[in-house]
């Protein structure tokens, strides 16, 4: 049952792309803009999330929003992430383009269904992304990094910060318009 | 439109009550948790415990309890030393100071502790307690466990101490301690007979090892039950069912979730 949920709102997001596709300008200030549908791995949990890029010459600025899914739905606990990917061309033929990326990533969730108790984690990561394709594009991206997490103990009455090293590998697709 | 009941339906199902698990304590197993590929710390090292006694919702932590050579209790997991630090030979082979020159492989080169040096601060403990020297194929001295867990008392007077053994022999000589006494038995050992002849109503179990009406017989005998080797959301949600007293996990911030 879960897992029809989660098909359905893939199904969800490909639509609202697809829709974006009949209204939307080809062009923002001069720049190309496409969406993506992707799904990360990471130490954590699996992410599923939409994101918008602009593409400005060389350079790709992306932002997006997701959520955790083993966190969220099989542990019913809702864990949104949010992101920002800097890419820039590294090389491009027309159809596969290789590109050095980086990005930031922050995800929560609440451990206390009962009262606040929020953990926070970061991920600052670089890597490289492979896109192929035109206008339907698809993506994997492979990135190494750092990654923290943050919380309030009532134990020690404090903020407690833990850094660690993490991995992330994604894949996707995206239209560009 | 569908698509937007259907995410309301999703968010809604996210929001939905759980089961009631308040008398179930969680305890970080060796700390918090072993043998997890996503573990800042390594198991039975001092910033593991503490970071399982910071997690809010978390009980207390099982501790791995061993014999230096020099009769000092230290807190590591496996019986040979090399595959966590490289050094062929067992803690129970070494003295103090060999100890103290070891570092875990781990990339924060974390150092074995001692058990004296371990601060709960009100919180509870699973001291489970290795009776075997392999290297050597001998028997510990249980007289100086008893020694050092005594010093480890009163240094942590307000925190509830369980002591685990898997050896029968131990278990008449931990009573003099007068603590919370628990067994590991093995496959189609008989618990009513340990329980008559030593007095011992703590057991622990493998969370595979057990069903929810064994729990519920023994719990309704006066027995608690502690369950281990708990480290998926699946696994932590089948032992939570099973209402034991304590569950041993190897993934605290996951149990916590699955418990409120």
């Amino acid at each position: 049952m879960k897992l029809i949920f989660l098909f359905f709102l893939a199904l969800f997001s490909f639509c609202l792309s697809a829709q974006g596709n009949s209204t939307k300008k080809t062009q923002f200030l001069d720049s190309n803009v496409s969406f993506s549908n992707s799904l990360r791995y990471n130490k954590l949990d699996f992410y599923f999330s939409h994101g918008i890029q602009i593409e400005k010459e060389k350079l790709k600025n992306e932002f997006g929003l997701g959520f955790g899914i083993n966190k969220t739905i099989f542990q019913q606990r809702i864990n949104p992430e949010f992101y920002y990917m800097l890419s820039s061309n590294f090389r491009n033929d027309n159809l596969i383009d290789f590109q050095l990326v980086a990005s930031f990533h922050l995800n929560f969730y609440n451990t206390n269904r009962n009262k606040r108790e929020i953990h926070f984690f970061n991920e600052l990561l670089t890597g490289f992304k492979l896109e192929m394709g035109k206008k339907l594009k698809f993506h994997f991206q492979a990135e190494i990094g750092l990654f923290s997490e943050s919380f309030h103990s009532d134990f020690y009455s404090k903020n407690l910060f833990l850094l660690d090293f993490t991995y992330s590998a994604k894949m996707g697709i995206s239209y560009a318009f | 439109m569908r698509f937007r009941i259907i995410f309301l339906l999703f968010v809604i199902f996210s929001c939905s009550k759980k089961e009631k698990y308040e008398a179930i304590q969680l305890f970080g197993h060796a700390g918090n948790g072993l043998n997890i590929s996503n573990s800042v710390y390594h198991d039975n090292s001092e910033n593991s415990i503490k970071l399982a006694l910071a997690q809010n919702g978390c009980d207390g932590v099982e501790v791995d309890v061993q014999l230096s050579k020099d009769g000092i209790a230290w807190l590591f997991h496996d019986q040979n030393l090399e595959k966590e630090t490289n050094l062929n030979s067992c803690i129970n082979s070494l003295s103090d100071e060999e100890i103290e020159s070891l570092s875990y492989n781990h990339f924060n080169d974390e150092k074995l502790i001692k058990l004296k040096d371990l601060q709960l601060k009100g919180k509870s403990v699973v001291l489970d307690l290795r009776h075997s020297n392999s290297c050597e194929n001998k028997v510990v001295d249980v007289n100086q466990m008893i020694v050092e867990i005594e010093l480890f008392r009163q240094k942590n007077s307000e925190s509830e101490i369980y002591l685990n053994t898997n050896y029968l022999a131990w278990l008449t000589p931990l009573q003099s301690l007068n603590l919370k006494l628990c067994y590991s038995p093995s496959e189609n050992e008989n618990l009513d007979e340990i329980v008559n002849t030593y007095g011992v109503k703590c057991f622990l179990f493998k969370n595979q090892e057990i069903t929810k009406e064994r729990v519920e017989t023994e719990k309704n005998k006066g027995n608690e039950i502690i369950i281990f080797e708990v480290r998926s959301p699946k696994g932590i949600r089948s032992a939570l069912n099973k209402y034991p007293t304590i569950i041993l996990s190897d993934d605290v911030k996951a149990a916590i979730v699955e418990k409120f």
